[in-house]
C-alpha cells in the first residue's frame, strides 16, 4: 500500500533524507533527495505531503542532495552545497535557505535537462479542460497572478516550467509549490488566509522568499496534461488598470521564445512545436495592479476556449 | 592634359564604373542556400522565419516575404528579383525602393538567409 509524505512522521522522513534518500516523483520527474537539514524535511513534509511516499523507484531523473560542505568553514559560516550527480554547480548558500536553495536547485535540474519537451518559463494553470500559459520574465507579477488563480479553483500545473509536448502539443504538469517574493507574500496572505506556507528564507539574493502548497486537486491530477487554450503575457503594474488586450500571434511567438529554456536548442522542431501551441492559444498581453480584478477577468476569458 | 581634358576623362571613368556597377548588379545571382532549412509561418498578420542554421527567428517586413518566398523556389538576379517583388506589391521601381530592397538584402546577406555569386 503506498502512503503520502504528509502520513509519515516527519522524524522518520528526516532520518530518510539523512540515508538512502526520499524519491519523489513530480510530474514526470522523480528526484531521490537527501540532506540533514530539519529545515529540509519540514519543507518537504509540508509542502509535498499530497505526493506519494515512494522509498526506491527503479529510475531516478535527478539525483540531488543538499548539505554542508566537510570543512572546517561549516563551524564558522554554516552553509550548504546543492549537489547534482554528486556535482556542485552552485556556489554555497547560507543554512537558512536551504529550502530555497532546494527548490531553485530542483527548478534548475528541469531548466537545463530535459529536452525532450519545449520548456517555456511560465506559469501554468487549468480551466474548463484548457490551459493557460503565462510566459514572463521575473519580477513581472506572474508567480503572485498564478497563486491567485490558484486559490480560486483554477488548476495548478506549474508556476516556472512550461513542458510541451513535442508529440501532441500538450502541456505536462510538473506541480510544485509556487514561489513568492518580497511584497507578493503579504499580498497573498492578504488574498487568502488559507494560503498554505514552507520556511521563510530571508536575505536570499532574490530577497525573502517562500513556497505555497500546491491545493490538493492540482496535487491529485498531475499527471494529466491539458491542451492548449490561452496565452497571456502578464505584467504587474503598480496602481495600475486591469487590461486584457489582444496582442497578435507571431509577436506572441517571439516572446515566448524569448522566455524559452530550449527553443533554439530544438531547431525546427522546437519552431513547428511553439507554432502549433500558439495556433492553439488565443493570445493576449495583460496588466493588472487589483488581484480580485485580475480574477474576475480570467474567470470571463475561460469561458471562452480558443 | 588640360583641364578640360582631365573633367572629361574623369567623366568618362565614372560613366564606366555606373556602368560596370550595373552589369555587376544585374549579373549577380542570388539564392538561398541548401544546406540550411528555412520555414516560413503565418498566423494571419505578419510573417516569421526560421533559420535552422542559427536557429534564430525573424520577423519579416512586408518586402522581405516576396524576396524570401520567391528565392525558395530557386536562384534570381538581383534585379530581376527586385522587379518581381515591386510587381507583387505593386511598387513602383524607383530609387527609394531600390534602396530599400538593397537594405533588405544585406539584412537577409548579412544572417546568412540568402547568398549571392
Amino acid at each position: 500500500m503506498t502512503s503520502r509524505i504528509s502520513d509519515l512522521h516527519l522524524d522518520y522522513l528526516h532520518s530518510i533524507l539523512q540515508s538512502s534518500g526520499l524519491y519523489l516523483k513530480t510530474g514526470p520527474f522523480t528526484y531521490r533527495i537527501r540532506s540533514s537539514v530539519r529545515s529540509v524535511a519540514e519543507g518537504l513534509h509540508l509542502l509535498y505531503g499530497q505526493n506519494q511516499f515512494h522509498q526506491k523507484m527503479e529510475f531516478v531523473d535527478f539525483d540531488i542532495r543538499l548539505d554542508s560542505p566537510n570543512s572546517l568553514r561549516r563551524r564558522f559560516r554554516p552553509k550548504l552545497d546543492f549537489y547534482f550527480d554528486h556535482q556542485t554547480p552552485f556556489k554555497p548558500l547560507p543554512l537558512t535557505q536551504a529550502f530555497a536553495f532546494l527548490e531553485w536547485g530542483m527548478n534548475w535540474c528541469i531548466s537545463v535537462h530535459m529536452n525532450q519537451y519545449l520548456k517555456l518559463h511560465a506559469a501554468v494553470l487549468e480551466k474548463n479542460g484548457r490551459a493557460l500559459v503565462m510566459p514572463a520574465a521575473p519580477g513581472s507579477g506572474k508567480s503572485t497572478l498564478c497563486a491567485a488563480l490558484m486559490l480560486r479553483g483554477w488548476r495548478l500545473l506549474s508556476d516556472e516550467h512550461a513542458l510541451v509536448s513535442l508529440e501532441d502539443n500538450s502541456l505536462i504538469p510538473v506541480c510544485r509549490p509556487i514561489s513568492l517574493k518580497n511584497r507578493s507574500i503579504k499580498v497573498i496572505k492578504q488574498f487568502d488566509s488559507s494560503a498554505v506556507f514552507g520556511p521563510l528564507c530571508e536575505d536570499t539574493h532574490k530577497g525573502t522568499v517562500v513556497h505555497m502548497k500546491p491545493d490538493a486537486q492540482s496535487a491529485a491530477l498531475d499527471n494529466q496534461s491539458v491542451k492548449p487554450g490561452w496565452m497571456v503575457f502578464p505584467k504587474y503594474v503598480a496602481e495600475g488598470d486591469t487590461r486584457l488586450t489582444e496582442r497578435i500571434k507571431e509577436t506572441a511567438f517571439l516572446k515566448a521564445g524569448d522566455q524559452s529554456f530550449n527553443y533554439s536548442l530544438l531547431g525546427a522542431q522546437g519552431f513547428e512545436v511553439m507554432s502549433n501551441l500558439i495556433e492553439a492559444s488565443d493570445c493576449y498581453n495583460f496588466s493588472y495592479s487589483n488581484l480580485d480584478e485580475a480574477i474576475e477577468t480570467f474567470e470571463k476569458l475561460s469561458t471562452t476556449a480558443a | 592634359m588640360n583641364v578640360c581634358q582631365a573633367l572629361k576623362f574623369k567623366g568618362l571613368i565614372f560613366l564606366w564604373l555606373v556602368n560596370i556597377k550595373v552589369l555587376v548588379v544585374s549579373l549577380v545571382l542570388l539564392y538561398i542556400p541548401n544546406d540550411f532549412e528555412l520555414i516560413l509561418k503565418s498566423f494571419g498578420n505578419e510573417t516569421l522565419l526560421f533559420h535552422s542554421a542559427s536557429g534564430d527567428t525573424l520577423l519579416l517586413g512586408p518586402t522581405a516575404i516576396p524576396l524570401v518566398t520567391r528565392l525558395k523556389d530557386g536562384p534570381l538576379e538581383q534585379e530581376a528579383l527586385f522587379e518581381y517583388v515591386a510587381d507583387k506589391l505593386n511598387f513602383e521601381v524607383d530609387e527609394d525602393f531600390l534602396n530599400h530592397m538593397e537594405e533588405v538584402l544585406s539584412g537577409l546577406m548579412k544572417r546568412d538567409i540568402v547568398a549571392a555569386q
